[in-house]
């Protein structure tokens, strides 16, 4: 009996492992689907108005850069004189090209904006604020676990875009040169010493969980 | 891909029936009977009306859908050959499109409060929402609101309330090509005039 279990086993992993690659590409064919603007008006866009998936793409990566504009404005209004104050300034000016060029798109593309900008504001200030207080390296470390999912954030609307290159050529410019710099962040931020800050581990771990969250609720909200 | 050509035959045919039915809504209001009278015009049996599960609904929504169209077209040619030296005032640009919108509900304005009464039913709420914010959003951005925080939505609710509120006013008035809608419409501006 034993014996049979285990072929019983072997036999259903089998069919599991096909199961979710047939449902990897669905969902990969769902949302190519999801990138094209509506072909004829439905009863809520129209035509030159885009899709829910791109508008959802650039509320959420607004909110993100507004968010990240302001933890660096809270990282420096606490760390500003030290010697790591030049480096928090000029990743500063960077998310606020960022962010300048999100509100550009939210005009062009017709996307109502996050409601939710008050409060990101400040939670933004006060998660800079509160990393910088614990210290310099400890700012490093909320700037490298912030970066780290803004990083995978944007690869995963990179892979998402990619399937239609041609029609989503302007958004995927912006996003992979936005994702490159957020990527030099992250390494800035590690290089800084950001890993030598005491309980690291749950520290970063927290700020991930919350930015992930924050994230979430910006894609609808 | 194939699948978006048969979607996209299937709303070509169901956007004529409507557009045949709005002339029958007259006699026969925004009712199943008016887009079988429609369907008839163009050459459908007039059992196509089962084509539409929320039947006047169904004919409502598309109207308002157009008219919105046309009004973003229209904001759309204004705000391009206007001389930027001559810019429109943010309010009185406003008051002129929701004038504007609001007048392409005249020729229907003796069913229009069975209209009204048809979008406030549960199923029907969340599409009617819809449409009225992306009318007040049209308007706003043509207006030349390029706001990217809250005050996107305070902005564009302040509206959509002044909106209902003159075309609740409207159904009511039987002034002399609704002068005294237009005038209350111009008191609701001057009172929000932070727009």
């Amino acid at each position: 009996m034993f014996h049979k279990n285990r072929d019983h086993c072997r036999h259903s992993g089998h069919l599991f492992h096909l199961r979710t690659v047939q449902r990897q590409h669905q969902q990969a064919m769902h949302r190519a689907m999801l990138i094209k603007a509506p072909v004829v008006p439905s009863g809520v866009r129209y035509v030159s108005r885009s899709s829910r998936e791109i508008e959802s793409m650039i509320r959420v990566n607004h909110a993100g850069e507004l968010g990240a504009d302001r933890i660096y404005a809270g990282q420096m209004a606490v760390l500003g004189r030290t010697s790591v104050g030049p480096l928090i300034q000029h990743m500063w000016e960077q998310e606020k090209e960022h962010k300048a060029k999100f509100e550009d798109l939210i005009n062009n593309y017709r996307v109502r904006p996050t409601a939710l900008v008050p409060i990101w504001n400040v939670a933004g200030f006060v998660l800079g604020a509160g990393s910088a207080l614990l210290g310099p390296k400890a700012a490093m470390a909320c700037t490298v676990a912030v970066e780290s999912v803004i990083v995978d954030h944007y690869n995963d609307q990179i892979r998402t875009l990619m399937s239609d290159q041609e029609a989503n050529k302007e958004l995927l410019q912006v996003i992979q040169k936005f994702r490159d710099d957020e990527q030099e962040h992250h390494d800035a931020g590690l290089g800084h010493g950001a890993e030598q800050t005491p309980f690291y581990k749950i520290f970063t771990e927290g700020i991930k969980l919350g930015c992930k969250a924050a994230i979430a609720i910006s894609k609808v909200v | 891909g194939e699948e978006d050509n048969t979607n996209e035959k299937e709303y070509k045919i169901k956007y004529k029936i409507l557009e045949a039915s709005l002339p029958f809504v007259q006699e026969h209001g925004w009712t199943k009977n008016a887009i079988s009278e429609g369907a008839r015009t163009v050459g459908y049996p007039g059992t196509a009306h089962g084509l539409f599960p929320r039947g006047g609904a169904e004919l409502v929504q598309y109207f308002y859908v157009i008219c919105n169209q046309q009004l973003a077209q229209t904001l759309k040619k204004e705000t391009e050959a206007a001389d930027p030296s001559k810019c429109k005032e943010p309010a009185l640009f406003i008051q002129g499109a929701v004038e504007k919108r609001l007048r392409m509900i005249i020729p229907y304005i003796g069913m229009w409060p069975q209209a009204l009464v048809i979008m406030s039913l549960p199923p029907n709420v969340p599409p009617a929402l819809a449409n009225l914010l992306t009318l007040v959003d049209d308007i706003c951005y043509y207006a030349g609101d390029r706001s990217v925080d809250f005050s996107w939505y305070s902005r564009r609710v302040a509206l959509a309330g002044i909106y209902k509120m003159t075309e609740l006013y409207m159904i009511q008035d039987k002034s002399a090509d609704f002068e005294e809608t237009w005038h209350f419409l111009g008191r609701r501006i001057e009172d929000v005039s932070q727009l």
